[in-house]
């Protein structure tokens, strides 16, 4: 029963430690792969004591190993409660997630028509489709599937390398399931809407993966260029995050190591 | 199927477009073919000729395509992180902590230009 109380314990600190310490000062700016990694660590950590805990005093109420003492009603309490909130929970995830697994029918669609009608020509880079799409309207995204969409709007409005630092910025999305870890806080959030955690989760994980992504387009392309890719997609289609993603950059600059910049080989299908 | 449909110049039966997908190595059952034909052609994105029972991709300007689709794109730019742009899908609260954390750590965004040199 003890261990049963500690995993709780331990839930509850990192659920309400977590957003005090993880947005705490600056560091994140610096780290922001880090600072992931720690977000995620903290709702794993949580999820898994909580489960945990309520498996343990199932398994105490099954085995009757407190036969005597508060121990078995507290135990058997424990359990139908937390099978009963595990219950809601996933009555709500089931929900939540309905309405995201519609968006992403309807995007795959969109985008899969875009790409049928509208591809000027396809690379592929590193493994992944890059579709250059016949388009003036300002678009630069990546789908879960793994495909990079760039139209001609953003083609045009800067040089070859900062369109390759864009395309790099994008593909850093798809190597690291950033949709996956996206949705998840995304569900959690709406799992438990009075949750600061879950909140600040959601929104902290959305600016991190854009941070993440922008460094890891840095360690490639070199900081200046995807500044300045960041800089021009702002003159095209305004968003104040651009910007202020081009002066993190510019002030506090990635390690990048020139001579180990390794860009992958351009091929292309038509 | 739509990009397989869109190839083609002449209608194609359900037969056909299996043994077409299956060709390009997405071998699928004829049902399954036919119902995702059928649900194209309530979306509008495919016609069928009742006498032939053949399926053609309905014709539509590709710039007024990529307009409505863009469209489609845009809506998605909301958090259900189903698409990740390079615009990010930043709030206007993640704005106000990302602008905070800079002018906190000196490092505020003002006079960002493009480095010619670089690129």
């Amino acid at each position: 029963m003890i261990t049963v109380l500690a995993l709780v314990v331990l839930a509850v600190v990192v659920t309400l430690l977590a957003p005090i310490i993880l947005t705490r000062g600056a560091w994140w700016l610096h780290r922001p792969q880090l600072a992931l990694r720690f977000w995620l660590g903290a709702l794993t950590i949580a999820a898994s004591s909580l489960l945990l805990s309520v498996g343990i005093a199932a398994v105490i109420v099954a085995t009757n190993t407190h036969t005597h003492g508060i121990g078995a009603p507290a135990a058997g309490l424990f359990a139908w409660c937390g099978l009963g909130v595990a219950g809601g929970v996933a009555a709500l995830l089931a929900a939540n997630a309905e309405p995201i697994s519609a968006a992403k029918r309807r995007t795959d669609v969109a985008v899969t028509i875009l790409v049928a009608r509208s591809t000027a020509r396809v690379e592929h880079i590193g493994g992944h489709d890059v579709a250059y799409l016949n388009t003036a309207d300002p678009i630069a995204c990546s789908t879960a599937d793994g495909r990079v969409l760039i139209s001609t709007g953003v083609e045009n409005a800067m040089p070859p390398a900062c369109v390759r630092a864009v395309i790099e910025h994008e593909r850093a999305h798809v190597l690291g399931r950033h949709d996956l870890i996206g949705r998840v806080a995304a569900l959690n959030a709406a799992a438990f809407p009075r949750l600061r955690t879950a909140r600040e989760f959601r929104r902290t994980v959305a600016l991190l993966i854009e941070l993440v992504a922008d460094d890891a387009a840095a360690r490639v392309c070199g900081p200046a260029t995807v500044c300045n890719a960041l800089t021009l997609m702002d003159r095209i289609d305004a968003n104040p995050g651009l910007e202020l993603r081009a002066a993190r950059l510019a002030a506090s600059p990635v390690k990048s190591w020139p001579h180990r910049r390794h860009l992958a080989p351009v091929l292309r299908s038509r | 199927m739509l990009q397989l449909l869109w190839a083609q110049d002449a209608a194609q039966t359900g037969r056909q477009v299996r043994d077409a997908l299956a060709e390009n190595g997405d071998p699928l059952a004829s049902t399954t073919v036919l119902t995702v034909l059928a649900r194209l052609e309530k979306k509008g994105l495919v016609e069928r000729d009742p006498a032939t029972k053949a399926y053609r991709a309905t014709t539509a300007d590709p710039a007024e395509t990529a307009d409505s689709m863009t469209e489609v794109l845009g809506r998605s730019s909301d958090r259900t992180a189903v698409l990740q742009r390079f615009t990010g899908a930043l709030g206007v609260e993640d704005l106000h902590v990302l602008r905070a954390a800079l002018d906190g750590a000196g490092m505020g965004g003002d006079g960002v230009g493009v480095d010619r040199r670089d690129v």
